[in-house]
């Protein structure tokens, strides 16, 4: 099952793109839900109530109605956002029965939630060696971007908090080893793990500018022809500096596709990127 | 007299607070008139097309509030009833053609869609069963064709707006999106545009200056004589 959520439908649309055709490549196929709504990410994030639990559980359930229809309970998400509002509402209601019985109250125009749907991050699908794995996508690999200089961005929502994160908070690596095997150069720097600035970008978009502007520049000097990164606002924070440093930022999913010369699903901006930081390609 | 012995049914309304006894089955629309009042709003073309008569009523021993068109809903026992002929809401002022077809444009114009949080009371408010939330989200995700489709059936009654928490005016927010897939999206009818084209070229001029010319007999006449399709054909 897929859940893609409203950023990867719309301003998103080349991370779904790209993932698509990747995962196709390995006979993964991502099927979308055939009714869902926004994960509820900006009430989710704010405090512990049960309004903000009530779009993400809606997904959930969803999610449990589809299921049998495809039968499998996997639950993939694209954006992290999505990805941690999803998992950390569906650990909250599995674990606390009290809070499932308020929000099924609030929810009586729905079945009721029984526990069973799984959330997982695709790189978690992609990393997994029973269906993908680094091994078979080094293999995949068609193009040489060895002369490639690649830093990885994390974004807080794949990392944090911990237990719903899905790497090392403090010393995180998938991305890095993603890149290795792509056979690209990974970077590894400082600012990987901190944060964009999120939805201040909405309020004040100066902070988001300070803060990006320190992330994109550190990311050069430590040698970085361009950033990937899982989470679409992260995205779209980081490239409001891409000109700057000419240190542009894309979906890691692009650059597999690239990797694997499925140039058809990437748009014209992201290849004259990949043609401008290494010529020909 | 006949008909006199038959027991007559009845129920328990209560408008506006006022216990009134009604014949049951009949509409709420009825019952009303029935009651003594005159309507001056909330009917208008009592076959549930117009949403003019938005309801909301609830039940005895029942917690839940719930909605209905007044014309198109029979009375129940117990049911506290009031019509809310009319939903206030502003609507935006724009000029269609500078917009385009997106998600944000929707936004930028009606920033509440963005506090939607899911309830699903959108929804279960509708009269007319759309899948009011859906079409919210459709429009979240930049998807305007397909809000279109989910809102195309909104008869504007307003209820869905006044039980959002998220103080979303639907049907004003439908309206632009059926208006924007309809001059950017939607297929053109290319017949149209032709038969457009022959009507200001003077095509059916003479034909309609002949009309014009005839004596009422003449017109009858040739009325009469026309062809009719038959649905043998």
């Amino acid at each position: 099952m897929y859940y893609p959520g409203c950023s990867v439908k719309d301003y998103a649309k080349s991370y779904e793109d790209s993932a698509i055709a990747v995962l196709k490549l390995f006979d993964v196929e991502l099927v979308e839900l055939d009714r869902w709504n926004c994960c509820g990410v900006v009430y989710e994030y704010s405090a512990d109530a049960v309004m903000q639990h009530v779009a993400p559980l809606r997904d959930l359930i969803r999610a449990q109605e589809f299921m049998s229809k495809i039968g499998d309970n996997r639950l993939v998400t694209l954006c992290s956002m999505c990805y941690s509002t999803l998992k950390k509402v569906n650990e909250i209601v599995t674990s606390d029965s009290e809070k499932l019985n308020n929000l099924s109250e609030y929810m009586d125009d729905e079945p009721r939630y029984n526990c069973g749907v799984d959330v997982k991050h695709v790189l978690e699908i992609i990393l997994d060696d029973s269906i993908m794995g680094l091994k078979r996508i080094k293999e995949a690999v068609k193009r040489d971007l060895s002369n490639l200089r690649i830093a990885s961005f994390y974004s807080c929502s794949l990392l944090r908090p911990k237990g719903i994160g899905i790497d090392d908070p403090e010393d995180p690596h998938i991305m890095l080893d993603l890149i290795s095997s792509l056979g690209a150069k990974p970077i590894k720097f400082p600012y990987e793990k901190r944060c964009c600035g999120s939805y201040n970008v909405v309020y004040d978009r100066s902070i988001v500018e300070r803060t990006v502007m320190e992330i994109v520049k550190a990311a050069g000097r430590w040698g970085a022809d361009m950033i990937i990164t899982v989470c679409p606002l992260c995205h779209y924070n980081l490239n409001i500096v891409r000109n700057k440093f000419n240190i542009p930022t894309i979906y890691f999913t692009e650059l597999m596709a690239y990797a694997m010369g499925l140039d058809e699903t990437l748009s014209k901006e992201t290849l004259s990127i990949f043609k401008s930081k290494i010529g020909g390609g | 007299m006949a008909g006199q012995t038959e027991s007559k049914k009845t129920v328990k309304i209560y408008i506006m607070g006022r216990e009134y006894e009604v014949p049951a089955g009949i509409t709420i629309m009825k019952a009303v008139e029935y009651a003594g009042y005159q309507y001056i709003r909330g009917a208008g073309c009592r076959g549930g097309f117009c949403g003019a008569c938005a309801t909301i009523y609830r039940l005895k021993g029942d917690y839940r509030l719930y909605t209905a068109l007044a014309c198109q809903t029979t009375v129940q026992d117990g049911m506290y009833l009031v019509q809310i002929p009319f939903a206030p809401a502003e609507k935006v002022r724009y000029n269609i053609e500078e917009l385009k077809p997106t998600g944000s444009t929707v936004l930028a114009l009606y920033p509440e869609i963005a506090r939607c949080v899911a309830c699903n009371a959108c929804t279960k408010a509708c009269p007319q069963e759309l899948q009011v939330m859906d079409a919210i989200q459709m429009i979240k995700r930049g998807d305007i064709a397909k809000a279109a489709e989910l809102c195309f059936d909104c008869i504007s009654c307003g209820l869905c707006s006044i039980r959002c928490p998220a103080e979303i005016v639907h049907y004003h927010v439908f309206q632009l999106v059926r208006r924007l897939y309809g001059k950017y999206i939607a297929p053109k009818a290319k017949h149209l545009e032709i038969r457009v084209k022959e009507v200001e070229e003077g095509k059916f001029d003479m034909e309609l200056d002949n009309l014009v010319k005839m004596s009422p007999t003449e017109l009858k006449e040739l009325y009469d004589s026309r062809d009719i399709e038959s649905p043998e054909g």
